[in-house]
């Protein structure tokens, strides 16, 4: 459970869709130890507007030392942030230059779980949701056969399809007016990815009742499925307790996003005898 | 270049290596830093609010955040007594530094009980009781915005204790001065103050409150102006010693809060932004009296000029 703290540097910050900003930060100790669906904690300001850091999913790593070819970490090494400009401190952060610092502490959490040699594992995510999919894919592609089931509001927001492409990994994108692939919604592609051979694994990541209505698939279907999840927090580290999550509703008490997270498993979360009321 | 000055303080029988402790609800158990700082290097721990049994806190949204601060409503979620005497405290005695127990119940029994469990405790230097919290139901500040109540609890566990006890004060009452001086009456060792201030924030688009607890404790810079001001008032009607908590979040916040009379400081949500704030704060305060040519951090406790 490696963390750093770190001052990084911005090597790129820009716009790679209306108000979505692609961060590459220099930070090789927290590439090197990242896992999958971690996430790092950001200082948008050096003031107390905002106060508290913004937490951000890996969305990619990059560097040599990350294979392990260059344990000096000489060179460009760090990790991608891929976010959306929403609110008060992802707007500052996006006003920030290549060449400015930013303070990130990381890898926080629980990312996802070992996939099995040779399995399928359908990666499920909506919106902005795709973001830690990026780095998943890499790292995975060659031990699961893996395919991205992509969901938007319309094509504008449909990210990172070059991503997979490059990497080999087949996508299906599904947007709210049909703009760009099937007209739906993303868990209309889960069912149609069922009833065509279930998979070994579901990993989803992406707006709550997204998240919700693909576990409750999952869990009908007895397919094993992950979620990473979104809170509010002020410290990632397991401290401030902010970011409870009620355990399933037969369990009692909270799990914390930053700790027992972001990654949970479905059936930790939602309780497989109470699907219709999900 | 002259010796580095001197930075230790007492707080009732609790040596301090420096004036900085770290509050307790911001600071986990203590081994949640220690990949950022060394623990032996801070002046004391305060560890999160335990109770006689576990708690599962409140429902979330627990937390938001507001113009340079934050509320929060976690309902004092830990681990409970027994756990953290079995589970924590043996791991952080391998560290020098005092940890303080922080302590709160819905009953007087249950603070007395808590009270009595840890007072076994070798490695406890001593026990802040939370009579402060605005975030649970009963307990908490019930027993913190009346002197009376504040008198009894305080009496309650004195008899369970002979370790340092501190009582932390809450800022949501009219005259905090009176609710000290029935703490110090009633056996307290220290004070400290303050806790957070109640607050609300509204989701406007949906009409609800952003805690689900409605209300919850704010926190951060933005406080730091009204903790300082009954901090000062505090020092002023007891003789006991006081520990200022409330938005500190560098050295010059500290050294306000040592020159208004504070014999400590303690640093809170400074730790979520910063999780070696406690540290840095510290440092800071020992780089500024050097250029200072002040010697010994005691020269500057109540040293305000007014």
């Amino acid at each position: 459970m490696a963390r750093t703290e770190a001052r990084a540097e911005i090597l790129e910050n820009t716009e790679t869709a209306p108000e979505v900003f692609r961060l590459r930060l220099q930070a090789p100790a927290i590439a090197r130890d990242a896992a999958p669906g971690q996430f790092v904690m950001v200082r948008c300001s050096e003031s107390t507007a905002p106060l508290l850091r913004r937490p951000f999913s890996i969305h990619d790593v990059f560097g040599p030392d990350v294979f392990g070819e260059n344990a000096a970490g000489e060179g460009e090494s760090g990790i991608v942030l891929l976010y959306r400009a929403v609110g008060e401190g992802t707007r500052l952060l996006s006003a920030k230059r290549a060449g400015e610092f930013v303070d990130v502490l990381g890898p926080l959490g629980r990312g996802f779980g070992p996939f099995k040699e040779n399995s399928r594992a359908l990666l499920v995510a909506g919106g902005m949701g795709v973001a830690p999919f990026v780095f998943l894919a890499r790292r995975r592609s060659a031990q699961a056969e893996i395919t991205l089931l992509l969901g938007a509001r319309t094509w504008r927001d449909a990210l990172c399809l070059e991503d997979f492409a490059g990497m080999g990994v087949p996508a299906r994108t599904a947007t709210e007016d049909g703009s760009l692939g099937a007209k739906g919604l993303v868990t209309d592609l889960l069912g149609e990815a069922f009833r065509t051979g279930a998979p070994d694994v579901v990993c989803a990541c992406g707006p709550a009742p997204m998240l919700k209505a693909v576990a409750a698939l999952c869990l009908q279907e007895g397919v094993a499925c992950e979620v990473s999840l979104e809170a509010a927090m002020a410290c990632g580290i397991g401290v401030c307790l902010g970011c409870a999550v009620a355990k399933r509703p037969d369990g009692q008490g909270y799990y914390h996003v930053c700790a027992d997270g972001p990654v949970m498993r479905a059936e930790d979360l939602y309780a497989s005898g109470r699907l219709a009321a999900l | 270049m002259s010796a580095a000055p001197s930075l230790g303080v007492t707080v009732g029988r609790i040596s301090m290596a420096n004036p900085v402790c770290t509050a307790s609800g911001t600071f986990g158990y203590g081994l949640e830093f220690s990949p950022h700082l060394d623990l032996s290097r801070l002046g004391a721990i305060a560890v999160k609010g335990l109770s006689l049994l576990p708690a599962p806190g409140n429902p979330p949204p627990r937390i938001v955040e507001t113009a340079s601060g934050m509320l929060n409503a976690i309902g004092l979620e830990n681990i409970g007594v027994e756990a953290f005497c079995a589970k924590k405290l043996p791991l952080l005695a391998r560290f020098r530094t005092p940890v303080i127990a922080n302590i709160y119940g819905t009953t007087m029994e249950e603070y007395a009980r808590v009270a009595e469990r840890l007072d076994r405790e070798e490695g406890i230097a001593g026990i802040e009781l939370n009579i402060s919290c605005p975030n649970v139901k009963k307990g908490g500040v019930a027993f913190g915005a009346d002197p009376k109540a504040a008198a009894r609890v305080t009496r309650a566990v004195r008899e369970k204790t002979g370790k340092t006890l501190i009582v932390k004060l809450s800022p949501n009452t009219a005259r905090i001065a009176d609710i000290a001086l029935a703490a110090e009456d009633a056996g307290a060792d220290a004070l400290s103050a303050i806790n957070t201030l109640t607050g609300m924030a509204v989701d406007i688009s949906t009409r609800r409150p952003r805690l689900a607890n409605i209300t919850g404790g704010l926190s951060g810079p933005a406080i730091k102006p009204v903790a300082l001001r009954m901090v000062y008032e505090t020092c002023r009607a007891v003789r006991v010693p006081v520990m200022g908590v409330g938005g500190i979040s560098n050295a010059v916040d500290a050294l306000e809060f040592l020159m208004a009379g504070a014999t400590a400081v303690q640093v809170g949500t400074a730790n979520f932004v910063n999780p070696r704030a406690a540290l840095d704060i510290a440092d800071g305060i020992s780089a500024w009296l050097a250029q200072n040519n002040i010697k010994d951090v005691r020269d500057v406790i109540g040293a305000l000029e007014t």
